[in-house]
């Protein structure tokens, strides 16, 4: 027992492991290359259909896969007429909730409101589908309104907790000055706090967007699918994501190669929202 | 100002009150005590959700399985490997960020056509758990990174400081300190499983027998209510009682992660 402490530190030098900082690092890269992996894939396999007699289908305004006339036009648009209707219900309703549990409520309403949104936000979306299939197509038929609505209720949740934790950051001092100044409560919310936070609920909006853009089944349960130009709200509409889960186990040849290319469209709209989130939420707040 | 924003606040009640009470009056009529045991019978429209249960429990270990040395790896790559605050660190970080975004059906269009189609997997478990393991990957990154990088440095360095070798202090110290965040990265990508349709339904399938291998097919409880609602005639009621299911799995999800956060920020 002369030495004990040399005898420990001897031991654990030998505890450094090499190989395992190497395998964990590579572990590491293989994570972070899966994604793009994916993408790449993507790209080649649906690069078949880029080729003379197929790529000038791809702007038509018709989707006939026994055809080979695989145009996107319709399915991009009611991708993005779907989201954006989502997205114009979910953001005034979302902010308000929050506006009203950050600067009205007790704070017993808050937590419960918190709950809320944390369950809503976790529920599979599917559930949401079911619940526009049993009581709200009846009413509207399956149609691009019934789809925003659904989409709206899905991505409330999520919109309107990272807006509340937005508002949770806003410097205490911002607040406080205010109230210095004689702001009256409207004037505060207003003024300061939507002016403080507005890259951080830009970012909130965006990831709510990629959410919408992405949304595959609980769309297709109530959308109505038919790949055409819609001409009013209450038309039945077709999505990218949806195209994917109808027609991938009965394609082959070209029509295979082209819900690649589909798949492909949904991640780049996806993409400009998550730019815009991750642009967005890294802005620094300026006060 | 503020009867906008109580309107808006009630109409966010009203929402979960509404689905709900429409999940669990219509779900519970269709509870039995065999419903959690036993086998789906007449395409869904009686019997239990004894092989849809089994079917979600696989897709979510395997899953979770695969996932667990991926995001500990890419974790490590950002917190342990490279240069604090360097461009390429930033890099890493930020391009798991965004790889949380991309959306699942697409991912799972590749799960399908790469390990179904081209690894000749079918549609089978072992597929739904690889195309799963893609999707999660990055959300546990991201959880774990954050757990790694609220681990004060004073620990560490009071270790290195002793003379415990970096993998040991990483080990011993790192690792058990940022616990609950590990745990709230595991939770969230439960909760990501048990809610994922799309990318399921085109690699699991939507077989309701019971699985014997992970060769078989199976559908989880999100797919079985998509089937159940959208193709079984007469399965409405089978879709609701399934729902009710992943509500209380919501739930449970939600506590154990509200109880992580408040035990890491402690």
């Amino acid at each position: 027992m002369a030495t004990p402490t040399i005898e420990y530190v001897a031991e654990e030098r030998t505890g450094e492991s090499r190989i395992g900082w190497i395998a964990l690092g590579a572990l590491g890269v293989l994570a972070i290359a899966m994604i793009p992996g994916v993408l790449i894939y993507l790209l080649v396999t649906g690069s078949g259909v880029l080729d003379r007699t197929h790529l000038p289908t791809l702007f038509s305004t018709e989707w006939y896969p026994g055809e080979e006339i695989f145009g996107l036009v319709p399915l991009v648009l009611g991708t993005l007429t779907t989201s954006a209707l989502g997205l114009l219900i979910a953001v005034p309703v979302g902010l308000g909730s929050v506006i009203f549990f950050r600067f009205y409520s007790p704070a017993s309403i808050t937590r419960l409101g918190e709950s809320t949104l944390g369950v809503l936000s976790g529920l599979p979306s599917v559930i949401f589908g079911l619940f526009g299939t049993v009581w709200m197509v009846p009413i509207f038929g399956p149609s691009l309104l019934v789809a925003g609505v659904v989409l709206a209720m899905m991505i409330l949740p999520t919109f309107a907790m990272l807006t509340l934790a937005a508002f949770r950051q806003i410097p205490k001092g911002t607040m406080e000055s205010g109230a210095a100044l004689g702001l009256r409560r409207e004037q505060m919310i207003g003024r300061l706090a939507l002016v403080v936070t507005r890259p951080r609920l830009i970012a909130a909006a965006g990831v709510s967007l990629t959410r919408a853009l992405g949304e595959a089944l609980a769309v297709e349960m109530v959308c109505g699918n038919v790949a055409a130009i819609p001409d009013g709200i209450t038309a039945p509409v077709r999505t990218l994501t949806t195209t994917l889960v109808q027609e991938f186990e009965y394609a082959t040849g070209a029509h295979r190669e082209a819900l690649h290319l589909v798949a492909l469209a949904v991640v780049l709209l996806a993409a400009i929202g998550a730019t815009l989130a991750v642009r967005m939420a890294s802005k620094q707040v300026s006060s | 100002m503020k009867a906008a924003s109580t309107i808006s606040a009630i109409l966010v009640f009203l929402t979960l009150l509404l689905i709900g009470a429409d999940i669990v009056v219509e779900g519970a009529a269709g509870l039995s005590i065999g419903t959690l045991t036993d086998a789906v019978r007449d395409g869904g429209r009686a019997g239990g959700l004894g092989p849809i249960i089994l079917s979600t429990v696989i897709v979510l270990a395997g899953s979770i399985l695969f996932a667990l040395p991926l995001a500990l790896g890419g974790a490590v790559l950002k917190t342990e490997l490279l240069r604090h605050h360097s461009r390429l660190a930033r890099g890493v970080m930020g391009a798991f960020e965004v790889m949380v975004s991309v959306p699942s059906v697409a991912i799972g269009l590749v799960g399908w056509s790469l390990f179904s189609q081209w690894l000749g997997l079918g549609f089978s478990l072992l597929s739904g758990c690889l195309t799963m393991t893609l999707i999660i990957v990055p959300i546990m990154t991201v959880a774990f990174i954050g757990g790694f990088e609220m681990v004060p440095a004073g620990l560490r360095m009071n270790s290195l400081a002793l003379g415990v070798t970096r993998w040991q202090t990483f080990w011993r110290q790192v690792v058990p300190s940022a616990r609950p965040a590990l745990a709230a990265g595991v939770t969230l990508a439960i909760g990501r499983v048990t809610a994922e349709t799309a990318a399921l339904m085109l690699t699991s399938g939507i077989s309701t027998r019971t699985p014997e291998s992970l060769g078989d097919p199976g559908a989880t409880l999100a797919v079985h209510v998509y089937h159940m609602a959208r193709h079984v005639p007469g399965g409405e009621s089978m879709a609701y009682t399934t729902s009710l299911a992943l509500l209380l799995i919501c739930i449970a999800v939600h506590v154990a992660l509200a109880r992580l956060k408040k035990e890491s920020a402690a």
